[in-house]
């Protein structure tokens, strides 16, 4: 089974190797958990040290903020041109939602062809530009342009959609604050990583990470701290 | 006429063992028990300065006699009861000049602690809030045992320094201080490398040092 290494180090090791090639991952957590620069880290890092083209495609952040944040982290999008591709869809986005407020006119069944089109675009850019890996930033923004109205039988489709494509596939979603909660996508992607922020000795505030579940891999459930420090992620024991 | 003295010594360094000349045909007629007496007396010397060289040390948690000569065993995790680091880094000084290879983490600045201390190329970690290269957060206790277990694992003779351990006390919590403690000397234990903690045992209660002490070696000295 081939994976795909994460790049932060000490990670790796936690998930048995890496990410397995086809899998469909979440990468799930509140604001702040650095989900996107971590995404997009795998997709950096991957180019750079295993000629991996990938794509990142943001529905949210547009290209010129994301790439300037990236570039402050080490990641400057020039290193990787020509291997990994920022579709910037943020516009799209806003657009609809323009029309939205316009038209007043938003039920499910109506909004579903905007999730085609942002199939066929995908499609026609891995057929343009093979990806092997995707980054997509992200699902509560792909819920509003699409509206899924079945949400649980919506994901299971996409999902299974994403897989057909033949790339391995990084999803970014948010969580409710309540971790009692389990989301449908939960159950339905193959891997799972979720971060959080834990207060620790009543001043600082630490990143954590675990993963929650990576089928066909024997890997920890335990829960790290993830440090970016001198340009690189890396996760460390917690005691 | 030349007189040559009955016997001379040589040798004054503290780790030679002095020699004895004799010089022939200046021995006078109660030289044989003069020299059975100086040897008598230099066997003792000799006794005394490598007798003393490996001292014993004791179960963890029991109290180690503390002389100049202490033996740091390989693997072996130590607790100095001291309320300054200064006895401590001599400990480490002492190691680094064999050979050893050293981590320090420490409360003091690392400008400090190179002006202060003969530590040549070990690194220095400094325990504090500020945010600087240099420094180590009191509260990722974590990522601390992981530096210590990445530093055994690719240096020869590996020997760490770590103070500030009230420091940490304040900053976290005993029981998870003691929970880093054992983490580090797990890490030292199964990697042959040497641990040195100098503790103020007057900033715990009786309760907090039993936990403190009980898988370390505790050195017993009049610092």
């Amino acid at each position: 089974m081939k994976f795909y290494r994460t790049y932060v180090q000490g990670f790796d090791e936690v998930l048995g190797g890496g990410i397995p090639k086809g899998h469909v991952v979440l990468i799930s957590g509140p604001p702040g958990t650095m989900k996107s620069s971590l995404a997009y880290n795998v997709l950096f890092q991957n180019a750079i040290h295993e000629e991996t083209p990938g794509t990142y495609i943001t529905l949210e952040q547009n290209k010129g903020s994301l790439e300037f944040q990236l570039g402050r982290m080490g990641m400057d999008a020039r290193r990787v041109e020509g291997k990994v591709e920022i579709q910037d869809l943020s516009r799209v986005r806003l657009g609809i939602e323009e029309m939205r407020g316009k038209a007043r006119f938003g039920g499910p069944a109506e909004e579903r062809p905007w999730l085609d089109v942002l199939k066929r675009h995908i499609e026609d850019v891995k057929e343009t530009q093979p990806f092997d890996l995707l980054v997509l930033d992200s699902l509560p923004v792909l819920e509003i342009i699409s509206g899924l109205g079945e949400r649980r039988i919506n994901l299971f489709q996409f999902f299974g959609w994403l897989r057909a494509l033949g790339c391995t596939s990084l999803v970014i979603s948010e969580v409710s604050p309540d971790p009692n909660i389990v989301h449908d996508e939960d159950f339905l992607a193959d891997g799972l990583l979720y971060l959080t922020m834990e207060k620790v000795g009543g001043l600082d505030v630490y990143r954590r990470i675990r993963c929650v579940k990576m089928r066909g891999v024997d890997h920890s459930t335990s829960i790290y701290t993830l440090e970016f420090k001198e340009g690189s992620f890396r996760v460390s024991q917690v005691i | 006429m030349r007189v040559s003295p009955p016997l001379a010594t040589t040798g004054t360094a503290l780790d030679d063992a002095p020699r004895i000349v004799a010089s022939p045909g200046a021995v006078k007629p109660h030289g044989t028990r003069r020299i059975l007496r100086f040897g008598v007396a230099f066997a003792m010397i000799v006794q005394f300065i490598f007798g003393r060289k490996k001292k014993p040390t004791s179960p963890p948690g029991k109290a180690v006699p503390m002389t100049p000569h202490i033996t740091m065993e390989p693997g072996g995790s130590y607790l100095l009861p001291s309320d300054k680091p200064d006895f401590a880094f001599k400990l480490l000084t002492r190691e680094l000049r064999k050979g050893a290879s050293g981590m320090i983490i420490t409360r003091l600045h690392p400008q400090e602690v190179r002006a202060k201390f003969d530590i040549g190329s070990a690194s220095v970690h400094w325990l504090s809030r500020a945010f600087t290269k240099d420094s180590v957060s009191p509260t990722n206790l974590g990522a601390m045992a992981d530096e210590i277990a990445a530093f055994v694992g690719k240096n020869n003779n590996p020997v760490i320094l770590l103070d500030g351990i009230e420091y940490l006390i304040v900053q976290n919590d005993l029981q998870k201080v003691v929970r880093f403690v054992s983490t580090v000397r797990d890490c030292v234990a199964m990697n042959k490398a040497r641990l040195v903690i100098p503790f103020n045992m007057q900033s715990v209660d009786e309760s907090g040092r039993a936990l403190l002490t009980r898988d370390l070696h505790v050195i017993k000295w009049n610092g």
